[in-house]
């Protein structure tokens, strides 16, 4: 059979849809004109100025440090939780009702979690000031849609492994202590690597968690994009926008590396 | 070479008492009681589904007994965890540690109980020395053929000197070439190191070649256990005889002079302990010739011959009989001669 070409011709055209917009902005935060869309000339001045506005350093720091600490903590708590879902031996149906409810915040739309955290943190305010809008609870709110990403991915890995490892181990008189560190930390630790990195970039994309729990301090880098662009588009913000896409198209395939091998 | 067994204990080793499992409705063992003495090859043998990985798994601790005890040396195993008994296991999968060299995997086993260094290296030296793998001491697992990797989880659980060495199913993952000459390794090895091994297997070529005795299960019982020669030229049930090797089995009536077959009365050199069973023989005992035996000889027509090589099977008629013989060129479809049961070959069987 002759495949039509028209096949190639499609396919084509589907990438050119999805990564057009992108190409564009990413020529337009070298072109020398304030204003328009007409090209004048080449030129790096936008991201020089990125490098030199305290703002945009400011909301930087804080996407850093929010996608950082709240990748830590979902790690970690992603990586407990694949590992219980996967090894302790539930009764069938719960264990049935865990898998489900762990894909739920995948498939829940960001807003109706918003909005969830919103009423929670004003819960809680009550109780204690930590609550406030701020750093703090944009971390939370990271971290609750983090979670599933690292457990799904270290529990795919985990399933790949099966039981036979942690018989071996006990048979050869390891403690489950020594077990953890010697044989599946370091069996897991590409699947970790691999989910910390994708949720890594949730964080740093993230806008809508973060534009409801985000305090006066606590801008980030996406927030400070859609309030400039109400101003108006800048060829700052085309430059900005490129480094970012950059980072998460590097940390992507970084992540898929990981989970392939 | 530096000898790590130690010279085998004297008397019984071994013992499972009564042993139960249940799963749920489902009961893998019913009440097992086997004494393996020290320094004993003993195969665990039958069909899928008998049992015996679950009793191996009870002795390793990987599986807990819902009733019964197993007991090393006078010590009672049963409430100590896998990790804190003197038994060591080869996986059917081996489950080598795959991001482990193989030195890392040998001496995972030593440094996990915080052995002494010098001590950790000598024993892994000698896994690597006594199973031919100095050569692999590097690499990993996944650079392994599958007889290295087996060769690997031996080394593995003998450096721990283990007080009985369990083997799931070793070779079933080998090819048939391979497996026989592993079977003599091993054979030699248990032997030189003085050590008591328990062999899974469904394998019965295997279990025969390389067992001191065979303990023959069926649906989480024991059905026989003796040595090879025992349970193979004296099964006492059909399941035994049809297990291990082919059996001609004779339906009969006992009979006050022996046994009366539909083809005729045989003499036996036992009485039946019933009134109506079988009577067991292998093709390979039945003797053929031109003239007339003096004792349990039948007339019979060849139905088929076979030529295998080796041997000659041959197929006869009237008694349905399966005879194996040296090849004889002469034989051939329809040709009628004589067929002889002897007494001494001839088993009674208890159900």
């Amino acid at each position: 059979m002759r495949l039509n070409p028209l096949i190639g011709i499609t396919a084509i055209a589907t990438l050119a849809f999805l990564y057009l917009p992108m190409l564009a902005v990413a020529v337009l935060s070298f072109n020398k004109t304030r204003y328009g869309l007409t090209w004048s000339g080449f030129t790096w001045d936008w991201y020089g100025r990125l490098f030199s506005n305290p703002e945009i350093l400011e909301a930087a720091r804080n996407t850093f440090l929010l996608a950082a600490l709240s990748t830590l903590v979902a790690t970690v708590l992603g990586t407990l939780f694949a590992i219980a879902l996967e090894r302790y031996p539930w009764p069938r149906k719960s264990q049935g009702f865990l898998e489900n409810i762990l894909y739920l915040p995948v498939v829940t739309p960001d807003i109706i979690f918003a909005v969830a955290l919103v009423v929670a943190f004003g819960a809680f305010r009550m109780v204690s000031s930590l609550f406030e809008p701020g750093l703090f609870t944009m971390i939370l709110g990271h971290v609750t849609f983090q979670i599933a990403f690292v457990a799904l991915t270290v529990r795919s890995r985990l399933k790949s492994l099966g039981h036979d490892l942690d018989e071996a181990a006990r048979d050869l008189y390891a403690s489950y202590g020594y077990y953890v560190r010697r044989v599946l930390l370091p069996l897991l630790m590409p699947g970790i690597v691999a989910g910390a990195m994708l949720a890594f970039t949730l964080s740093l994309d993230d806008f809508v968690i973060s534009f409801f729990t985000a305090g006066p301090t606590s801008q980030t880098l996406p927030l400070l994009i859609y309030a400039s662009v109400r101003r108006g588009v800048t060829p700052e913000i085309h430059a900005l926008s490129t480094l970012i896409f950059l980072l998460t198209v590097l940390l992507v395939l970084a992540s898929e590396r990981l989970t392939r091998r | 070479m530096t000898a790590v067994a130690r010279p085998p204990a004297t008397g019984k080793s071994l013992s499972i008492e009564n042993v139960v499992k249940r799963f749920g409705d489902f009961t893998a063992l019913g009440g097992v009681s086997l004494e393996v003495p020290s320094g004993e090859f003993l195969t665990l043998l039958g069909p899928s589904g008998c049992g015996k990985t679950t009793l191996l798994r009870i002795i390793a601790g990987l599986e807990v007994p819902t009733e019964g005890r197993v007991v090393l040396l006078g010590q009672d195993l049963t409430p100590l965890p896998a990790n804190r008994r003197p038994v060591n296991t080869v996986f059917q999968s081996y489950a080598l540690f795959p991001h482990l060299t193989v030195r890392e995997n040998i001496a995972f086993g030593l440094k996990s109980r915080r052995m002494d260094k010098q001590e950790v290296e000598r024993r892994v030296r000698y896994g690597l020395e006594i199973l031919q793998l100095e050569k692999f001491a590097e690499r990993l697992p996944h650079q392994l053929s599958g007889g290295q990797r087996q060769r690997v989880a031996l080394a593995r659980a003998l450096v721990n000197e283990p007080q009985v060495l369990l083997l799931d199913e070793p070779m079933s993952a080998l090819d048939a070439k391979l497996r026989a000459e592993v079977q003599v390794q091993l054979r030699r090895l248990q032997q030189q190191l003085g050590l008591t091994f328990i062999l899974v297997t469904h394998d019965q070529d295997e279990a025969m070649a390389v067992s001191d005795r065979i303990a023959l299960m069926r649906m989480g019982h024991l059905e026989q256990v003796g040595t090879p020669d025992e349970v193979y030229e004296r099964p006492r049930t059909r399941y035994a005889a049809e297990f291990l090797g082919a059996a001609n089995l004779i339906k009969g009536q006992r009979h006050p002079m022996g046994f009366e077959a539909p083809f005729g009365k045989l003499a036996l050199n036992r009485t039946p302990p019933w009134d109506e069973g079988y009577v067991a023989i292998r093709p390979e005992r039945v003797r053929l010739s031109e003239v007339e035996p003096r004792q349990n000889g039948l007339r019979v027509r060849v139905r088929e011959a076979v030529y295998r090589g080796a041997y000659q099977e041959v197929w006869l008629e009237p008694c349905d009989l399966r005879v194996r013989t040296a090849p004889h060129p002469t034989l051939q479809a329809g040709q009628e001669l004589w067929a002889e049961l002897p007494v001494d070959s001839l088993v009674v069987l208890d159900e």
